[in-house]
């Protein structure tokens, strides 16, 4: 009590206007309260409240409650429910912390002081001074509580549905972008082949949110596999189904054949016979171990959708631990994708299910192991030259 | 009425003391410093990171309704306080780049907006789940032969394509460990002659237990040729006893062993390890993380980018997925079963793409029996090893390739002709390679090794001095069939037609 009318006088501005706010939103009235001592504050108080009341009776409680200070903090007496005159802030923070039983710590010796400019210092010696002022825990109203938020759901109900939907938007789009005549692919279709598979990358990574969070470093370390994934991918896929023996299918509906003549106009006396034959092990490469694999297994969209989701999951990329915060989630869309795959596999083929799940799974390594055969091709050919490519395409292709 | 009154009241009483709150929570005025996100007028630390009003509002709204956007120019877009409403993605990235905490948000005291319009609340809050990786014991990653017994007690229905696996290997593991345990008892005694009887004692007690822990780093070249050199002649009598193997053409053969021999490299020692701050290899020696400073050059270039990678990729995994034996064979077998191999034919393509079916069957079945629940999605994660693996191997063949290329270090000739390619095409192929081509005749007679001599002269005389088993006498025979293909002589053709027979 000496401490308190001791400290009265030495008050600075802030918890001044802290009160009036307090004092104002008090009063239903709204009555338009000063800024002075709180000596000159309680004078014009009582004179209010004297004019207001006729009655005599009500008089004197409020003004004891108005004279008195929180026993915690020493601010404004709001209410003595909890068993002792507190604030309004201290009773909050009181029955927050009981409708949670917290634990706090301390981060110093334990012995804060807790007054109503740094109460919030230390929330450790907050609770430990409401309790020892004498506010008990059982007065506090459990029934209106706020209920606590439902946790956050960060696996799908449906997570390859969206990705066939939205793959089979990707396609149309190539589709409608396609050349009128089918002709062999040069080094612009090429470079425009690389920034649809990087735009495409993209977009489907960007509904994961692990790799949102990413810095844009990182992100453009996983397109830079990722992306080149696509690009085969979708032309493997357009291979096994348009495309006859010996070709490879460009999304735009160009090709490439393992004969470097094949489709040129003129033939080249000059060109370089290690480019040539580099170039028809490539194409031959690329027909061996998707184009085939993808004919072979009849793969279809979810099967293929399946694969794209699995192929950004799996981390196996040029920077270790590129999602490291994010091993847990990682794994848990891991988990549906192979959960959500075997029961659509266990539909269509309910004798072989397991034989394809293993196969599709097997052909991720086929499409990995050509992301880098094509990475060395670009240091070889002419068509996949990375000087010959916009900006956009080579950030990514020199990452 | 008076309820709906009083919730305002408390609301509004809840920002004040919010505002209170932050402002004295560092002991200093942060007022005075700008806001971390956007340069604008701060009003305290607001989630961990100084910041105003309007980015305080902004990341909580966001994780609050759970919000994704979407940056339509190239994710770099300009923070401050004239153009921060432009790029909602960018403006959220920096605010978690600068430090704010999702956790840092009191879910129950900051709703948006007010209660009557807190009942559309359309997003959730985003708790993150790190799960801890669960690092396993020593006695589960190495399988025994009592382990094997146990497990196939355990599981009497077990396919018979399990069962003919996991007797190989246990047979193969057991000729490895005959093997180390005399080379560790003969070099132990060999150390020096002073206390003698206890360099041996220590050999017999080391030698005794056969999975002992590993004692001490790789510190040599030696070391690793020699590790690869045996793994590699122990593969080639575990490949004769997959089915499909023996009834292939010789080129055939060559290809798929040559196909499955580096992944055979890594595949060993990391089922080995125990956990993932070391490879553990066979001679109880193993490789760390950062393994330059004990090894030479070639060691060193060709360990240091694949020891982290075979420790997060493939060691992990199996630790995390408590990977049984049973099904490590299978994934050997998948991976050696390879049908694009490059230049296979048509027949032997059909016949493995057969026999890699029964084992994917046989694995599925064995899975679905142990944890019916899970099935799914322990196959899958199990068969992931097998992209991984194969995103190694490239690596390692392209180590070896510049090692060879610059000579960095004198490879060993019997791993170049296990992982390199197109080694007849070198037109200018060593000295020491064409002596080696040009004498396998002399091997069925005497039964030595195909050693370099050059760089183990220890070895050759510590083999000689081992009495040969018929085991050991039949696996150094292996490569005869395949090293004659090489130099395309049809006199070693009738040599290794009179071996087949």
């Amino acid at each position: 009590m000496p401490y308190e009318f001791a400290g009265g006088p030495y008050r600075p501005l802030c918890p001044l206007s802290k009160i009036s706010r307090r004092w104002n939103l008090n009063s239903r009235g709204g009555a338009i309260v000063p800024s002075s001592t709180s000596v000159h504050s309680l004078g014009h108080s009582i004179s209010m409240l004297a004019v207001m009341s006729p009655s005599t009776s009500k008089a004197p409680n409020l003004i004891a409650i108005l004279t008195e200070r929180c026993a915690v903090c020493g601010d404004q007496v709001k209410s003595d429910r909890l068993g002792c005159p507190a604030c309004l802030g201290c009773i909050l923070f009181f029955r927050r912390s009981v409708l949670k039983n917290a634990s706090y710590k301390c981060g110093r010796k334990g012995a804060c002081p807790v007054v109503s400019e740094f109460r919030s210092t230390c929330r450790h010696c907050r609770f430990k001074k409401c309790f020892d002022v004498g506010m008990k825990a059982s007065a506090v109203n459990t029934c209106i509580a706020n209920p606590s938020p439902p946790p956050y759901v960060d696996v799908p109900k449906d997570l390859l549905g969206p990705c066939v939907i939205l793959q089979t938007r990707q396609i149309e789009e190539h589709k409608e972008q396609s050349v009128k005549h089918v002709r062999r692919a040069s080094a612009s279709d090429v470079n425009k082949m690389l920034m649809w598979s990087f735009n495409d990358a993209v977009e489907w990574a960007s509904d994961y949110e692990p790799f949102q969070l990413l810095p844009n470093e990182l992100q453009k370390c996983v397109i830079s596999e990722f992306g080149v994934a696509f690009f085969l991918i979708d032309q493997g896929f357009k291979s096994a189904r348009e495309s006859k023996r010996g070709f490879w299918m460009f999304q735009n509906g160009t090709f490439l054949h393992f004969d470097y003549f094949h489709g040129l106009a003129n033939i080249d006396d000059t060109a370089d016979r290690e480019k040539t034959k580099h170039h028809c092990e490539f194409v031959q490469y690329l027909e061996v171990t998707i184009k085939q694999q993808f004919q072979l297994l009849q793969i279809d969209e979810f099967e293929l959708a399946a694969i794209k989701t699995l192929l950004l999951l799996s981390c196996s990329y040029p920077k270790p631990e590129i999602f490291a915060e994010f091993k847990g989630t990682m794994q848990k869309l891991k988990n549906k994708c192979f959960a959500e795959l075997m029961s659509y596999l266990t539909v269509k083929l309910p004798a072989t299910h397991a034989e394809r799940f293993g196969k599709l799974i097997l052909v991720m390594g086929e499409i990995r192991a050509a992301v880098k055969v094509l990475y060395n091709h670009t240091k070889v050919s002419d068509l996949f030259d990375p000087s010959k490519f916009n900006m956009f395409v080579r950030s990514f292709l020199l990452t | 009425m008076d309820y709906f009154l009083d919730a305002s009241k408390h609301i509004q009483l809840n920002q004040i003391d919010e505002e209170s709150s932050d402002d004295f929570m560092d002991l200093v005025d942060p007022l005075a410093e700008p806001c971390a996100v956007c340069g604008d007028k701060s009003t305290g630390t607001h989630y961990g990171v100084i910041s105003c009003n309007g980015c305080k509002g902004f990341f909580r709204r966001t994780v609050l309704r759970d919000q994704k956007f979407t940056c339509r120019f190239n994710k770099r877009c300009v923070i401050d306080k004239n153009f921060r409403c432009a790029c909602r993605y960018c403006r959220f990235q920096k605010c978690v780049q600068v430090g704010m905490k999702r956790e840092a948000i009191q879910f129950e005291r900051d709703p948006v907006g007010s209660p009557t319009s807190g009942a559309s609340l359309n997003g959730t809050p985003f708790k993150k789940d790190r799960s801890p990786g669960y690092e396993n014991g020593n006695s589960n990653g190495v399988g025994s032969n009592g382990m094997g017994q146990e497990n196939m007690r355990t599981v009497p229905q077990s396919s018979s394509v399990i069962d003919a696996l996991m007797e190989m290997e246990a047979r193969v593991n057991q000729e490895m460990c005959n093997r180390y345990r005399r080379s560790q008892i003969f070099a132990n005694g060999s150390g020096g002659s002073n206390g003698n009887d206890t360099d041996i004692q220590q050999g017999s007690d080391s030698g005794a237990s056969a999975f002992a822990p590993p004692n001490r780093p790789c510190t040599t070249e030696v070391d690793l040729n020699e590790i690869s050199r045996t793994t590699l002649l122990l593969m080639v009598e575990w490949a004769k006893t997959i089915n499909p193997f023996m009834d292939l053409s010789m080129e055939d053969k060559i290809i798929l062993l040559k196909n499955y021999a580096p992944q055979h490299l890594i595949l060993m020692p990391a089922f080995r390890s125990p956990d993932t701050t070391r490879v553990c290899l066979f001679n109880n020696t193993y490789m760390t993380r950062d393994n330059n400073t004990d090894l030479n050059g070639f060691a060193a270039f060709k360990t240091s980018n694949i020891t982290p990678r075979v420790l997060d990729e493939i060691v992990w995994p199996m630790r995390q997925l408590q990977m049984r034996e049973q099904e490590f064979v299978c994934l050997k077998a998948l991976a050696f079963l390879h049908p694009e191999a490059k230049g296979l034919s048509n027949s032997s393509q059909i016949m493995i793409r057969d026999a890699r079916n029964r084992v994917l069957k046989a694995l599925y079945a064995f899975i679905l029996d142990q944890m019916p629940d899970d099935a799914p999605t322990r196959y899958g994660n199990i068969l992931l090893l097998a992209p991984a693996l194969k995103a190694l191997t490239q690596l390692l063949i392209e180590n070896m390739t510049l090692t060879k290329f610059f000579g960095l270090a004198e490879v060993d000739s019997l791993l170049s002709e296990f992982i390199l390619d197109d080694i007849n095409d070198h037109s200018t192929a060593p000295v020491s390679l064409q002596q080696h081509l040009s004498s396998p005749t002399t091997l069925p007679t005497n039964g030595v090794s195909p050693l370099n001599p050059a760089g183990s002269v220890g070895s050759v005389s510590s083999v000689s001095g081992i009495t040969p088993t018929g085991m050991l006498s039949a696996t150094l025979a292996a490569p005869l069939a395949i090293h004659p293909l090489q130099s395309q002589d049809s006199i070693l053709n009738s040599e290794q037609n009179n071996h087949m027979l």
